[in-house]
This record gives structure tokens, C-alpha cells and sequence, in this order.
């Protein structure tokens, strides 16, 4: 152990200098006022935001790579770019700081458009429609939000459908937990009666666990869900609604979707214009 | 089964462990450095300085771990810092929250090393920073050692909490595999062994310098 | 600055809700945290090997991993072997757990610094076992326990934050559910970080007051020289 004071006072020195400057220049991130699609192309990598661990639209494999219908379409997308794809592992209830700070170029994640995040980001044309389910276990089901009254559910943070439970059924529980995994968990182990998320999620959850028991219809109208990415981006907007266009037009959506859900898209994507 | 199943992912073990390895070292040479310069400062340093560390140190130790980590990563956001990772968000707070610990424990040390040395070393002529240098933090050093070893320890676990924010550690890991294959206590289990075989060989040579320190 | 009193004065009724559960969580897990550091702390001191081997093992297991870990166990882990529990009942549990680990140790090291002459005087003067341990080793022990458990306490106390990730509605999941609402992230996890700092420091403060008078003699908790003006008592570590 080194007794020389100087070289370590030296040492701390240029270790808290190297400190702010890692901490202080954002190695990555550009401004997220400039252009993105031009930014994207120089780099040549778009940094696509995940939600990781919502199967099966985007999960770890055992070799510790992303796989899932969302990856598939943003490789899709690193195709038509002609670049390579980063996939950026975000929190659910941070997808769209991550959006304002730069820390990603556009947000899958199946994001629904809301007139509130609008305020904040900006929404492409929809990917995926899926509609609102509520999953419960086999042997006590819950076929609708009025049944939630005095129940437990367990909800994802930074979701909308909070607040949606307590218009419906005021004197339910909300158990707010970190990830969508969570709440299945939540609710296979009995600590809540019943979970909300979206229907492709929670259909895929009860299809890999029979002893689920999900609403058929969807409890509200349909989401949208789209790709988000940060306001004033007209370019970068264009081209993710022209890739999408392709995407459904070309039957690739579809496909993938059947890949990884198993089932034909309930709601299919047929724009006609 | 579910011990073959767990052995088959193993390299998303492996990458949740090189994933605590390398943010606990960082941290812990960051907060070990910041720390220790604080600590000094506060020992040494003029009043009123010592009265803002002071304020700083009753901060970050009077609040939780959790909660300054979430505002370095969801405020830099608020107040316009762009691109602060789940990383560079943990570095920073654990640098802070452990840093505030460990100056503490130097300071401490510092202050427990016999008066008469310092006198001495005044009447010898010494200036403040020689003294430091050449008297007293080389006997301090042998009673901090044991304290600050502790903390390391208590860093490595507090690095748990950069799963919260998407980091990928041991525990993130651990949460991706049993969310894929299920048998959420048996995966746990195997993490915690993982914890355990990084922070026990810290705790059996915090032990020995314990010891060590009172023979001397 | 506006965001601040906006948020503070919209959400002050989830705060408090918040505070309380922090408060009430807290309190039942240092309860069962005690008991288990007594216990905990009898079996390390007494002749059977099994029960010091297993207080030593149980001990090592939770000053090794993290608590983060062992709130997972407990809540998301335990129900695939049978032991299904609320998020509260979890946190309780996990709090008294892994308090309980650390104040083995604390009471341990404090009934062993009590010198050896006052059991042998005991033994002298014909006290039972349990007399000697309820009339004399007990009321010196507490002693010097007091300072760090009380530490103990108030590290539960910041450790509770870390049971949002389970769900439970304490300040800091209170504090998240808000930001995410208001986007104010800022304004908000700072009230959540003042409404910690007033816990601690009010129980703090509490705990040295009572020090004074629950001891005879009054228990002053030994304060540092060397610093300038002291804001705050200095907590003993735990």
C-alpha cells in the first residue's frame, strides 16, 4: 500500500476529473434537437428502446440475447436504415425521460399513443392494436373491471391503467410493481387476485400457463400502440411511418406476429392508402 | 429440472455478474477516492468547510440508497442533463451515498490517531500537509482499513440496486431468467450464492484486519 | 421552485400515507428484528454447537447478499416452495430478517464486552442463571447496545425504501407513482428525500432524549470534538 500522500492526492485528482468527465459528456447522445434520421445514419446505429422481459415482444434468451416480435421488428428496421441496431434496455415507467434525454433514438415497447404523452413525445402510426384484458387465476376469475371492487391488482408502473381501476372500481387494491413479469408473477402466486395490462401480453402469458384465466374481450376500447419518439423529429417521423407502412402492407407484421404469438393478429393492419 | 435448466443459462449469469463485478469496482474506487478526500477535509480543513461536508454527509446518510439514486437517473432528465445512463446514474449516487460512509471512517481514523503524534510533528516544523502525509494517514491507515473494507462490502450489496433502474447485474439477471423459465426461489437462490461468493472472502479479510489491528 | 409547492401541495395526503407505512412497517420489523437478535444472540453464546452454528450461518447468509435479494426471496421466491405472503407481511419479514442478522452481532459483541468479573461476582454470590441474566448481564448490556441499535433501527428505516419494488405504498413507491403522474420527478423524490431526513432525524433526536432517561445513569451518547458546529447527534454505526 502505496504511503506517498502526494501521488494519491494526485491519484484522486485525476480520478474525480476522470469521474465528471465520464459522468458530464455524454458519450452517446447527441442533441436531441438536431436531426435524428441524419444522426442515425452517421453513426450507423439506432439505439431502439426496450422494454426487456415483456414476452414475448422483447425477452433475454438463455445466451443473454434479445429476441422477441418487437427485436424482430427493429432489426427490420435497422435493415431499411442500413444500420446496425443497439437494443437499450428501458424501464417501463422510463421510456419517455429516455426519450427527452437522448438516451435512445425511438421507443418500441408497444407504446400507447395518449393525448397526455403527446404533450411530451411524439407518436408514429400504429404497429400493433391490442386492447386491455384482465388476467386472473382459474378459480377465481374476474371477468370485468367492476369485479375488481375489493380485490387486489397489480398493474406495471408508468401504465395507464391505474387510474383506469380506480374510475371502475374504487375500493380495489392497486399493487404497483417495476416490471410486466412481475405482475404475472404476482398473480400465478396468489399475492394478487388479478393483473391489467394489455391483451397481447397477458393472452401470451395465459397461453404459456393454462391455469390463468384472461377476459376475452378487451374491458376497454382498443389501444393503438405505436413507436414514440422525442417531438420536433419530422424526418425521423416519416421514415418510421413509411417503414411501418411497408411493414403492414407487406404482410411482414403479420407474419411476425404469428412467429411469436401463435395466433393470426386479432386486430390486423390492413392500411389501405 | 430445474438445476439443468439454470446451468443452461448461465451466460446470462455470467454477464448479471460481470455486470456487478465492474460497477462495484468502479464505484468502489470512485467512492474510496472522493471519500477519502472528504474525510480528510473534514478532519483538517478550514470551519467552513467542514460545516457544508458536514450538511453533506447528514444528507446522503440520513436518506435512503433508493431514493437519491432515483433522482440522479429520472431528475438529470427533469433538468435537461442528457444521455445519463442506468450506469452512470449509479456510479454517481454510489460515489455520494458511500463516499459520505467512508469519509466518516477516515476522519475518524484520522481523529484517533494519538494526539501527541500531531504535536510532535508541529514542534518537528511540519506543515499541515506533511503532517498528514508522512505521520498521521499512515497510522490511520492501519485503523481505517478494517471500517473501510466493511464498507466495500456494504457497496457490492448496494450495488443490487442498479437492477431497479436496468442495469444488467446479477440481479436484473436473476430476474430475466425466472421471468423465461420460472422457479423464481431456486434462481434467487443460485444469485444469492453468487452475492455470497463475491462479498465473503471481503468479509473473512475485514475479519483479519480486525484482529490485527487489536494485536497491534 | 413552482413545481416543488405543486407537487407538495397536490400529494402531501400520499406522502403522509407513505410516511406512515414507512413508520408502520419499520417499527413491526424492528420488533421481530429484536427478537431475533436476542435469540440469535442466546444461541451463539450457549452450549449447544447446532444452535451457535446456526445462528453463526444465518448471520454470514445476511451480512453477505444484499437486502434487495432477500426481499425478492421473501416475497417473489418463498411462494414456489409453499410460504406465500402479502407485500406487506413480506415487508415486515424482510426487514425483521435482515435486521435481525445484524443485531445478533450487535448484541453478541454486546453482552461479550461486559467484563468477565461481574459473572464470576454473581456466580459468588449464589444468583441463579437467569437471575444473573435478567438482574445483571441484561441492564448492562442495553447499555451498550443502545447506540447502535438504535443505528440498526434507522437503517431499517432507509431500507424500507427498498420495498417499492414489491409494491408497498411506503414513501418512496409513493414518491414514484407521483413522478410518473406529474413527470416532476425532481421536486417529487427531493420531498420524498426531506420526508426521510426528518424521520431519521426525529428519531434520532428522540432516541438520545430517551437515552438520557431510561438509563440510570443517564446514557449521554458520547459526541465527536473535533468537527465544527454539530447539526445533528453523530449515529453510532451499526
Amino acid at each position: 500500500m502505496t504511503r506517498n500522500l502526494i501521488d494519491f492526492a494526485k491519484l484522486a485528482v485525476a480520478g474525480m476529473a476522470l469521474c465528471v468527465a465520464v459522468v458530464s459528456s455524454p458519450a452517446q447522445s447527441q442533441e436531441s434537437s438536431s436531426d435524428i434520421l441524419k444522426k442515425v445514419l452517421e453513426r450507423g446505429t439506432v439505439r431502439v428502446g426496450e422494454c426487456m422481459g415483456l414476452a414475448p415482444f422483447a425477452v433475454y434468451n438463455a445466451s443473454n440475447e434479445p429476441e422477441g416480435y418487437d427485436i424482430d421488428i427493429a432489426n427490420e428496421l435497422g435493415t431499411g436504415l442500413g444500420v446496425k441496431v443497439e437494443i437499450v434496455n428501458v424501464d417501463p415507467a422510463a421510456r419517455i425521460p429516455s426519450l427527452e434525454t437522448g438516451k435512445v433514438d425511438v421507443v418500441f415497447c408497444d407504446t400507447t399513443r395518449t393525448l397526455d404523452r403527446l404533450k411530451r413525445v411524439s407518436f408514429t402510426d400504429t404497429y400493433d392494436v391490442t386492447g386491455t384484458v384482465i388476467m386472473s387465476a382459474k378459480d377465481t376469475p374476474v371477468n370485468s373491471l367492476a369485479e375488481l371492487e375489493g380485490k387486489s391488482v397489480a398493474i406495471v408502473k408508468g401504465t395507464p391503467y391505474g387510474d383506469l381501476v380506480k374510475k371502475a372500481a374504487p375500493t380495489a387494491e392497486v399493487i404497483s410493481f417495476n416490471s410486466p413479469a412481475d405482475i404475472v408473477t404476482a398473480v400465478k402466486q396468489g399475492q394478487a387476485t388479478a393483473a391489467i395490462e394489455n391483451s397481447a401480453f397477458l393472452n401470451y402469458a395465459a397461453k404459456l400457463d393454462p391455469s390463468f384465466h384472461v377476459t376475452s374481450d378487451s374491458v376497454i376500447e382498443l389501444y393503438y400502440n405505436s413507436f414514440a419518439i422525442p417531438q420536433g423529429q419530422p424526418n425521423w417521423l416519416a421514415f418510421l411511418n413509411e417503414f411501418i407502412f411497408e411493414l403492414n402492407t407487406s404482410g411482414k407484421n403479420a407474419a411476425l406476429y404469428k412467429k411469436w404469438f401463435g395466433v393470426e393478429p386479432p386486430f390486423p393492419l390492413n392500411p389501405k392508402f | 429440472m430445474v438445476w439443468a435448466q439454470i446451468w443452461e443459462s448461465r451466460v446470462q449469469i455470467l454477464v448479471g455478474l460481470e455486470g456487478t463485478v465492474v460497477i462495484s469496482a468502479i464505484a468502489l474506487v470512485t467512492s474510496t477516492l472522493f471519500g477519502g478526500l472528504v474525510g480528510i477535509f473534514n478532519a483538517r480543513g478550514p470551519r467552513a468547510l467542514k460545516w457544508f461536508l458536514r450538511i453533506y454527509i447528514e444528507i446522503f446518510r440520513g436518506s435512503p440508497l433508493l431514493a437519491q439514486l432515483l433522482i440522479v437517473y429520472f431528475g438529470s432528465a427533469y433538468l435537461g442533463f442528457d444521455g445519463v445512463t442506468a450506469f452512470m446514474a449509479v456510479v454517481v449516487t454510489l460515489t455520494l451515498y458511500e463516499g459520505a460512509y467512508i469519509s466518516e471512517i477516515v476522519r475518524s481514523g484520522l481523529e484517533a490517531v494519538p494526539r501527541g503524534q500531531e504535536e510532535a510533528a508541529r514542534t518537528v516544523g511540519l506543515g499541515t500537509f506533511q503532517r498528514l502525509r508522512y505521520v498521521l494517514l499512515p497510522q490511520a491507515i492501519r485503523i481505517i482499513m478494517p471500517a473501510l473494507v466493511g464498507q466495500w462490502i456494504s457497496l457490492v450489496k448496494d450495488s443490487a440496486l442498479s437492477s431497479i433502474v436496468g442495469y444488467s447485474d446479477l440481479i436484473q439477471q436473476g430476474q430475466a431468467i425466472y421471468a423465461r423459465i420460472g422457479h423464481p426461489f431456486a434462481v434467487l437462490a443460485v444469485i444469492g450464492v453468487a452475492y455470497f461468493l463475491i462479498c465473503s472472502p471481503l468479509t473473512m479479510l475485514a475479519r483479519r484486519l480486525d484482529r490485527r489491528r487489536v494485536r497491534t | 421552485m413552482n413545481d416543488f409547492y405543486y407537487v407538495l401541495s397536490r400529494y402531501l395526503p400520499m406522502f403522509l400515507e407513505g410516511m406512515k407505512t414507512t413508520a408502520t412497517v419499520s417499527v413491526f420489523g424492528f420488533l421481530l428484528a429484536f427478537g431475533i437478535g436476542l435469540a440469535g444472540a442466546a444461541a451463539r453464546q450457549s452450549n449447544s454447537r447446532i444452535a451457535a452454528a446456526i445462528a453463526g450461518v444465518y448471520v454470514e447468509v445476511i451480512r453477505n447478499t444484499p437486502m434487495l435479494l432477500q426481499i425478492f426471496i421473501i416475497y417473489f421466491g418463498l411462494p414456489s416452495i409453499g410460504l406465500k405472503f402479502s407485500n406487506y407481511q413480506a415487508a415486515i419479514i424482510a426487514l425483521g430478517i435482515s435486521g435481525g442478522g445484524y443485531l445478533i452481532e450487535i448484541f453478541r459483541s454486546g453482552f461479550a464486552a461486559i467484563p468477565r468479573g461481574q459473572r464470576e461476582a454473581a456466580n459468588t454470590l449464589g444468583l441463579s442463571p437467569a437471575d444473573t441474566y435478567f438482574s445483571v448481564l441484561l441492564p448492562q448490556a442495553m447499555r451498550i447496545v443502545y447506540p447502535p441499535t438504535v443505528g440498526q433501527f434507522l437503517q431499517m428505516v432507509l431500507g424500507s425504501s427498498l420495498l417499492s419494488v414489491i409494491g408497498l405504498t411506503e414513501i418512496t413507491g409513493q414518491a414514484q407513482l407521483i413522478s410518473e403522474e406529474t413527470f416532476m420527478s425532481m421536486p417529487t423524490f427531493i420531498i420524498a428525500l426531506l420526508a426521510y431526513l426528518i424521520l431519521t432525524n426525529v428519531i434520532s433526536l428522540c432516541a438520545t432524549v430517551a437515552g438520557r432517561f431510561l438509563f440510570k445513569p443517564p446514557l449521554h451518547i458520547v459526541q465527536g470534538r473535533m468537527n465544527g458546529p454539530r447539526i445533528f447527534p453523530r449515529r453510532a454505526k451499526g
